[in-house]
């Protein structure tokens, strides 16, 4: 039996309604107990939280690992430590690896490389089709069984609707979601961004955003006719935004996750040709943008996920057309987000967290994401006083292709919690405000 | 003829650009453009004389980088080059180490450890001069890349203008053809509107989309209405593979509706210039009879294509600036 005190934080717990100055008492992996205050006889480690927030650690519904096939880029290893440093305790593996993750074999690889490597837990989803190919449904019963805890073809959406409509109704029993990745292969073509006035401008082929809207109407409205659970990955256009909030209204089991790069930047940030700013989906305009974001506000986009997506810096080090897409974000996103929305006064400090715990949670897993007693003590502690330059110490990706990369933020990982177990810790983001009130960290920035 | 003069006087005023590379027109002020017209005056005296030859760029090496195929622009700059007394190499990409997987950096890095002063680039892909610019210590000079920009060619086309008008101040220039795709026409609508030329634009709403308006040019899909007081009209090279996509129907179709033939020719001011940036589509965009009338421009283009080279070669490197 071994316990730890965590002691003088600020616990913020969107789940329980939670936002106090508490110590949070951990025996055995779980949170046992959360009290105005708790002795520090009563552990046998005592982390002094003074001026920190204590939250449940941050779920992250799509990630890519990379193994196996792509170890050059990321590893289970290195993309377990780059999400503890973002403070990430869990994180869903997409299963666009090579080969695809879409036998039980390649679930269980998956569980037992994270068991032996990783840094925090990992939720391997698996494929929905065999090899990602749209064709041939994969053994999603016995996948489940084997321990993915969803299905996508993330990256390869599925063009059919006769077959996207049978996996709907097929996982409809199995009680997983299907994750989908919503683009229309032909609208994008060898489209490369947002189409708008800067791809005009730059002379690079777009990708309209009826490209993702159209296979996010579609999917929800199969999503009606089949009763079957879908999520909409990383949604970027405003269309999108509007084809969810109307299959929620009328009660489609469709939920959804926007990116923080989504929620901060647009197509601006493509001139240059700056492949950091090269993804899909792709940035869209400045009114997509403030549609994501009011559409996270008001429920329609449930929670926040990076679409971490590992790319060694020589692949990226290219002409536009010929970078890969995608960027790093477990690092970031917490920072990034706190920066732009809490720091500004636009969100609290519980919005943002309730956004990536426990709104996440609800859509894949109900016992994670919350400091509920009897919870694994998935915890993070979270540093708001200091601007910071993000720099390259805050990476614990192997790859390095984030876009934040020198800019000054605020809000950062002091220590990131797995099961009890301390897997990430900045000694800088502790001690800075002992002398901090002992009361609402949250509430006291500038 | 007093225009020449003015401009030779401009030239001996050692005014240099303040830049290492040339990518695009976009960036450049009017001024910079008029320098560059300005000395491509003097060049093209030079051009048309008995000894075609200056020592402008003595010792220095020019390096012809061309990852698309263009006899014409690639033998335009290779003539420039020549004629300011530059080393000329022309790198041949099909045969080099770059078709072995060799990166784009690798290989121009390789090239500037060679001793290149100035690399001219054309690119399949956008932005693709503008990496390297910004990753190597020799000039880059944009021979066109993707869809973006082809600004040598807009100086040339600029310079053609002004030498017949004077002036390209309260022209109206049309533009036809599929300039979604066209470097020539994102160069050319910079160039022009900064040079101070009205510019429409004439294509279907598949190759000419409403947004360019944001770009400070008209936008018509109707040619007779296009081309009305017209004093100039550009006609583009028409992709056939854009027909494959299905951004227009047929060549049949797109002569019908966007060819320019004697007649339609009258719909511009009696006295337009017609203009292409070759090669042509004979009977497709434009006929050979309108090609070949008094008020063809399209021979004076590659003539001036030479002497506009010289004055960017010359005003990139071989100006006080180095």
């Amino acid at each position: 039996m071994t316990r730890t005190l965590i002691s003088n934080g600020t616990v913020i717990d969107p789940a329980q309604g939670i936002h106090a100055q508490l110590d949070v008492l951990v025996e055995d992996g779980r949170v046992l107990d959360m009290q105005r205050t708790i002795a520090a006889e009563q552990a046998a480690e005592v982390i002094d939280a003074s001026g920190l927030v204590v939250a449940p650690g941050f779920v992250d519904l799509h990630v890519h690992l990379r193994e196996p096939g792509g170890e050059g880029a990321e590893t289970i290893a290195s993309g377990t430590r780059a999400a503890a440093f973002g403070g990430f305790t869990t994180i869903y593996a997409m299963p666009n690896t090579n080969p695809v993750c879409d036998t039980q074999t390649g679930v269980a690889y998956v569980l037992s490389r994270a068991a032996s490597e990783g840094l925090v837990k990992v939720v391997p989803i698996a494929a929905v089709t065999i090899g990602q190919q749209g064709t041939d449904l994969t053994n999603l019963g016995a996948l489940k069984d084997a321990g993915a805890g969803a299905f996508s073809d993330d990256g390869h959406p599925i063009m059919n609707a006769e077959i996207m409509r049978r996996v709907l109704e097929y996982t409809r029993v199995l009680e997983r979601p299907v994750f989908e990745h919503c683009e229309d292969l032909n609208l994008t073509g060898q489209g490369v961004m947002h189409e708008g006035l800067v791809s005009l401008q730059l002379g690079l082929k777009g990708i309209p955003r009826v490209s993702e809207s159209i296979i996010v109407a579609r999917n929800v409205a199969l999503a009606a006719a089949t009763g079957g659970h879908i999520h909409i990955c990383h949604v970027s256009a405003r269309e999108s935004v509007e084809a969810i909030r109307e299959g929620k209204r009328s009660g489609v089991r469709v939920t959804a996750e926007v990116t923080p790069h989504h929620l901060t930047m647009t197509d601006e940030a493509v001139r240059g040709y700056d492949t950091h700013a090269k993804m899909k989906p792709p940035l869209c305009a400045e009114e997509d943008r403030l549609a994501l974001v009011a559409g996270l506000e008001d429920g329609t986009i449930d929670c926040i996920a990076t679409d971490h997506a590992p790319h060694s810096s020589t692949a990226k080090n290219n002409v536009f057309d010929a970078a890969p897409f995608g960027i790093i974000g477990m690092e970031s996103a917490f920072p990034v987000l706190y920066t732009t929305f809490v720091e500004t006064g636009q969100w609290t400090l519980d919005f943002l967290i309730e956004r990536m715990t426990n709104a996440p949670a609800k859509i894949v897993d109900r016992r994670i994401g919350s400091l509920q007693t009897g919870m694994p003590a998935d915890i993070v502690l979270l540093e708001m006083g200091t601007e910071y330059t993000f720099d390259a110490s805050y990476i614990g990706s192997k790859s390095s292709n984030c876009p934040w990369l020198g800019q000054r933020l605020k809000g950062r990982i002091a220590a990131t919690m797995v099961d009890g177990r301390i897997v990430h810790r900045r000694e800088d983001a502790f001690g800075g405000v002992k002398t901090a009130p002992r009361k609402r960290a949250a509430g006291k920035r500038k | 003829m007093a225009m020449a003069k003015k401009a030779v006087a401009t030239q001996s005023a050692a005014a240099t650009l303040q830049r290492k590379d040339l990518i695009a027109i976009e960036p450049m002020s009017r001024e910079e453009l008029e320098l560059i017209l300005d000395n491509a005056v003097g060049f093209k005296d030079i051009v048309t004389r008995t000894v075609k030859k200056v020592p402008t760029l003595r010792g220095k090496m020019v390096v012809n980088l061309f990852f698309e195929n263009s006899t014409r622009t690639r033998t335009s700059f290779e003539v420039a080059a020549r004629r300011l007394s530059a080393d000329v190499i022309n790198f041949d990409v099909a045969t080099s180490s770059v078709n072995k997987g060799e990166s784009l950096l690798d290989t121009v890095e390789t090239i500037e450890a060679l001793g290149a002063d100035i690399v001219v680039i054309r690119h399949a892909s956008s932005g693709a001069q503008q990496f390297l610019g910004s990753r190597v210590a020799a000039s880059i000079i944009n021979a066109g890349d993707g869809s973006h920009e082809h600004p040598t060619q807009a100086l040339l086309d600029c310079f053609t203008i002004r030498e017949d008008k004077g002036t390209l101040d309260g022209l109206k220039i049309a533009i036809i053809g599929d300039i979604l795709h066209s470097r020539v026409a994102r160069s050319n609508i910079w160039a022009m509107t900064k040079l101070g030329a009205k510019v429409t634009l004439i294509g279907p709403p598949t190759l000419v989309p409403e947004r360019f308006r944001d770009l400070g040019v008209e936008v018509c899909h109707d040619l007779k209405t296009g081309l009305r007081r017209a004093d100039v009209v550009y006609t583009l090279r028409i992709q056939l593979e854009r027909q494959a996509k299905n951004l227009f129907p047929s060549t049949k179709e797109y002569r019908l509706l966007y060819g320019i033939d004697k007649e339609r020719l009258k719909w511009a001011k009696s006295d337009a210039l017609v203009m292409h940036p070759g090669p042509a589509n004979i009977g497709v965009e434009i006929t050979r009879d309108v090609m070949t009338c008094p008020r063809s421009r399209i021979n004076e283009q590659v003539t001036n294509g030479v002497a506009a080279r010289m004055a960017v070669l010359y005003l990139l490197r071989g100006g006080a600036a180095k």
